[in-house]
């Protein structure tokens, strides 16, 4: 009788209750139509009918018209359209940085947790190394440090992206200790359980056993880490592209309008504005699916409330 | 001790010989040997029921065979030869393939020996896929077959399902079939049915003969349970804090014990029609290893024990009718 209900697993149940936390919901909500317009800005564009390219000194500061709802900026360029295609940025950034960050972690967690002993203690004063890295001025270092000389190869350095490459490269090396940590503990629990020593009598291998029996106990607590550090990439991101550091324009990113914005603040505050509002948004929503997310797929933490 | 002494007539057709095994943990205290000059052989087609209570050092034992004495134990001598292999000998890696392959083993908690995030029929496929490697759509089919032989209805469905979704006597014998899809020469059961309700008990004891006729699998059948022992086995050995201290013929066994041990756990067992009033009890507990009476281990708790007894502990020697006792003042 309980089949019925039971057989749609771990994750219906789950779905059930992540439906009952509203806030999360809503914000799942704004990320998906956020989201869907950065895809759609080419789209967007098209139908206002203007290049967010082309600059229009003759159509500075425009106020919001029909072609331009939100106006345009300081070289005539549509606001809206820009904030779309900084959003296609600051999202990928941020996505593309807590999956990275996420995949660096649980391998180092795993390996970690698994082996214990002596290699556990490398990999997590490793760790501990990274987090006591002060962040800012490594990271202006690593912003600042040229490319060519490192050994990449020159078309690849000189390509407009590189900026966004760099930035996602740098966010993961030092963004992915809280999920090493994480995993690590949770492995270091499950390597002592009846099913793990089961799998050992099986003739299961040390890379089995990680992949096959370990990792997937893991995946609820790591969806929930990656979920929540998708935020916080992206202020990271804002406060590097600000210090002229992250995305270099002209590909606009919510940071770099906000530099951009800064010395208008008096004639334009919109320009300031728009993009803080959308960087808040964004990270407050990421937040809540996050929590929404925790309580979804471990009960357990919601009655210890 | 010599192992050659407590080496029995080993006939030929043993499929694995156990000479001097001893596992010992590094403790705050120093070291403490859980298993300590344990021999035995396997059979094909028998089984060997080891008995004894918590603590004595079944389950360690029963690990080192497959190398798998969880940490800060350590396998520190003995030999246990598969095959004319000694096991103990072997890279981690040649030992993998014998895990599950050649020796496997069927665990006391259901619940929890099965991880919840995968599928019966996935993970009792796996080894197929380890040893066999078979496809995933073949091992998932001989998968649904084992089930189907451990008596599971609706087999190719229950296969799909989570481990939370069966009852503790379905896991268990997806346990079995877990454990036999390789058709291993071995199977190492530790305490299989302590875990379930009585009824369901019998019908896991059931299912384990009639798979032991099917495959001619060796059984190692660990129990704290001495009525269970002697529902199973062909032969019996019994283990007190670390070491054997009788072997014999379940039937003699049962019949005429040799060790006061052993007389204890016969007398502690319920009788039907036989007697009213309290179960008589052992008195005293299982010593602690780290702090064992001089001589024979038993010495403390033994009805018969004398200076003698706590001089010297008793070797395991042989007693008439294929037997071996490790008493002085072993009943002739």
């Amino acid at each position: 009788m309980s089949t019925a209900t039971d057989s749609r697993g771990m994750f219906g149940l789950a779905l059930r209750r992540f439906r009952r936390h509203r806030l999360a919901l809503g914000s799942a909500a704004a990320l998906v139509v956020l989201a869907v317009l950065a895809v759609a800005a080419p789209l967007v564009e098209a139908a206002l009918g203007v290049d967010s390219g082309v600059v229009d000194l003759f159509n500075r500061f425009a106020p919001a018209t029909a072609a331009h709802p939100l106006g345009t900026d300081e070289l005539g360029r549509d606001v809206l359209v820009r904030l779309l295609y900084g959003g296609r940025v600051s999202l990928l950034v941020g996505l593309v940085t807590a999956l990275a960050a996420a995949v660096i972690g649980t391998i180092v967690g795993l390996i970690a947790g698994f082996y214990g002993g002596r290699v556990d203690g490398l990999l997590m004063r490793f760790t501990d190394g990274v987090i006591a890295l002060p962040l800012l001025p490594l990271l202006i270092v690593l912003a600042a440090l040229d490319l060519e000389k490192v050994g990449l190869p020159a078309a690849f350095v000189q390509s407009e992206n590189v900026s966004l490459y760099r930035i996602i490269a740098i966010v993961a090396l030092v963004g992915w200790t809280t999920v090493a940590r994480l995993v690590r503990g949770a492995a270091l629990t499950l390597r002592e359980a009846d099913f793990v020593l089961a799998a050992h009598a099986q003739g299961a291998g040390a890379l089995r056993i990680m992949a096959v029996h370990i990792l997937p106990n893991l995946i609820s607590p790591i969806i929930v880490a990656t979920t929540l550090s998708v935020g916080s990439v992206i202020l990271l991101e804002s406060v590097l592209s600000f210090l002229g550091l992250g995305i270099q324009p002209p590909i606009p990113s919510w940071g770099n309008l906000l530099t951009n914005a800064q010395e208008l603040i008096w004639t334009a505050p919109a320009l300031a504005f728009y993009p803080g509002i959308l960087i808040f948004v964004t990270v407050i929503a990421f937040n809540f699916l996050g929590d929404g997310l925790q309580d979804a797929l471990d009960p357990k933490a919601m009655e210890g409330r | 001790m010599e192992p050659a002494r407590e080496s029995p007539n080993a006939p030929s057709d043993a499929i694995l010989e156990v000479r001097g095994l001893e596992v010992t943990f590094a403790t705050d205290r120093g070291a403490v040997k859980a298993a300590d000059g344990v021999s035995f052989d396997l059979k094909p087609g028998l089984t060997l029921g080891l008995v004894g209570e918590s603590g004595c050092g079944k389950t360690v034992t029963a690990l080192a065979l497959l190398r798998l004495v969880p940490p800060p134990g350590r396998i520190t001598g003995g030999r246990v030869l598969f095959g004319g292999e000694d096991l103990l000998a072997l890279s981690e890696r040649a030992m993998e393939d014998i895990r599950g392959k050649r020796i496997s083993m069927v665990f006391q908690e259901p619940t929890t020996a099965f991880n919840p995030v995968l599928t019966i029929g996935d993970q009792i496929a796996e080894a197929l896929i380890i040893h066999g490697g078979a496809g995933r759509a073949e091992a998932h089919a001989a998968a649904v077959g084992m089930l189907d032989k451990v008596g599971i209805p609706d087999p190719a469905e229950r296969a799909g399902t989570y481990p939370h979704q069966m009852s503790g006597g379905m896991r268990q014998r997806a346990m079995i079939a877990m454990a036999l899809i390789c058709r291993p020469d071995i199977l190492i059961a530790d305490e299989p049915t302590t875990a379930l309700d009585v009824t369901i008990q019998a019908q896991i004891l059931d299912l384990m003969g009639a798979m032991q006729r099917e495959f001619g699998v060796a059984i190692l059948f660990i129990s704290h349970d001495l009525a269970v022992i002697s529902e199973m086995a062909d032969e019996v050995m019994v283990m007190y804090a670390g070491r054997v201290v009788e072997r014999a013929p379940a039937d003699a066994l049962l019949a005429h014990p040799l060790h006061p041990y052993t007389q204890g756990l016969i007398e502690t067992l319920p009788r039907h029609g036989v007697g009213r009033g309290r179960l008589p009890a052992i008195p005293g507990t299982v010593p602690d290893l780290g702090a064992l009476p001089d001589g024979c281990r038993f010495s403390d708790r033994c009805p018969l024990a004398d200076d003698g007894c706590r001089a010297a502990d008793p070797p395991l020697t042989r007693a008439p009718g294929g037997r071996w006792v490790a008493c002085y003042k072993a009943a002739p």
